[in-house]
């Protein structure tokens, strides 16, 4: 894959990334991350 | 083009409602299940309408006339379906029947992007065909349900179809609103962003309508929040539905011995092999139809694979592939030569959908 279309895809998966973290601010995983823990199943 | 949509419409509608009133006919109805019970033919709904108040839709049911409280579960809903199923029943009552008109509403343009959409990149012929097998799939009645599947879908395509136009301040706001409506819509964000990029040397300010989506999940999640003052995080409020998240191959075989532990159970059945259908299609989608496509499905698709729920392992993957429209897409690329392989699978699609059908109206879980 050309240089220019790499850089696209990562640009493109960075600005998800930006989504995502606005949406686990708003949905207050950050905070609660001992539930986030639970959900992955490595946490009491 | 619209009178193939609204033919859809009208044969899937009065189909699934036959099915639906025969079923309970001849199968007299168990005690209901599901959270809100109560509110099942409450208001004197005919059965030809009650037969739609189940499961999910009875939460939308229960918003739209109550709206979101907190420590209930209700803002584990997003808010845009009963936004509008709560707008439509001022004029529309009882409550179920503003819900399909809704549905039916968004259906309609639902379908008529997905032809308008995919015929771009696969012809007329073959557009038409993948909304037949959309519609035709075991999960299909969802489309046609009081869910958000329609809606979800008419929006997700309307942010395709406007970018693949280069507009992507319209894109990013129908990517928005569909954000506010499935927490998946967050996924059109990396095509959006990729969309706009593979049509300009150098990017400008209209590269931030991407985040629309994004902006859309968080914006109408903390105003649910906020509004209800519901304190736990999101993950917490979800913990009753008893989801967790493992590895893809866990999933798969923690589903295969569910399935022959019961001696073989339909809906999870559908599932299984409907998500390993859809890896297939996926690679194909990645091969053969444009890169945004692909950039869609596989992150939605890891998502949809890495959760397990505590009834089944895969509960619910057939009716999340309903809106993940590259896959039909990739299919009928596959059987529009075929004539009689794609007559034989919307008919063995079509048996499989009565069978779900069918068991969904008497209160069986099917996703």
């Amino acid at each position: 894959m050309e240089l220019r279309a790499t850089g696209r895809l990562l640009f493109s998966f960075g600005l998800a990334g930006v989504a995502f973290l606005l949406y686990a601010f708003a949905a207050g995983i950050w905070p609660d991350s001992e539930a986030l823990f639970r959900l992955c199943g490595c946490g009491g | 083009m619209w009178r193939l949509t609204l033919g859809v419409l009208v044969a899937m509608r009065l189909g699934l409602e036959l099915v639906g009133l025969a079923s309970v006919n001849l199968t007299p109805l168990g005690p209901p299940n599901g959270d809100w019970n109560a509110l099942v033919g409450a208001s004197g709904e005919p059965l030809a309408l009650s037969i739609w108040q189940r499961w999910d839709a009875l939460w939308y049911q229960r918003i739209a006339e109550d709206w979101y409280r907190a420590d209930d579960g209700t803002v584990h809903f997003e808010p845009l379906y009963p936004l509008l199923v709560r707008a439509t029943s001022v004029i529309v009552r009882p409550t179920v029947l503003a819900q399909l008109v809704v549905t039916s509403t968004a259906f309609v343009v639902a379908a008529w992007l997905f032809v308008e959409l995919s015929r771009l990149d696969v012809g007329s012929e073959a557009a038409c065909l993948a909304l037949l097998l959309v519609v035709a799939f075991p999960a299909g009645f969802f489309l046609f349900a009081p869910y958000t599947e329609s809606l979800y879908l008419a929006l997700s395509l309307g942010a395709f179809r406007l970018a693949r136009a280069d507009r992507p301040w319209l894109a990013g706001a129908c990517g928005f609103v569909a954000g506010c409506t499935r927490t998946v819509g967050a996924f059109l964000v990396a095509p959006l962003a990729y969309s706009y990029l593979e049509r300009r040397d150098k990017p400008g300010a209209a590269l931030l309508a991407a985040l629309g989506p994004g902006l859309g999940l968080a914006l109408s999640t903390a105003y649910l929040r906020l509004s209800t003052g519901e304190h736990r995080s999101m993950v917490a409020v979800a913990e009753p539905w008893g989801d967790r998240l493992s590895p893809p191959w866990q999933a798969l075989a923690a589903s295969w011995e569910f399935i022959w532990g019961l001696g073989g159970d339909p809906p999870e059945l559908v599932n299984f092999v409907g998500l390993l259908g859809a890896i297939v299609l996926a690679v194909l989608v990645t091969r053969r139809l444009p890169l945004a496509y692909a950039l869609y499905v596989w992150p939605y698709l890891a998502l949809v694979a890495s959760r397990q729920s505590a009834a089944a392992p895969l509960e619910s993957v057939a009716r999340y592939l309903v809106v993940l429209f590259p896959l039909f897409v990739a299919l009928s690329g596959l059987l529009v030569r075929k004539p009689l392989l794609a007559m034989a699978t919307l008919a063995v699609s079509l048996m499989l959908q009565v069978v779900l059908f069918e068991r969904w109206v008497h209160f069986g879980f099917v996703g």
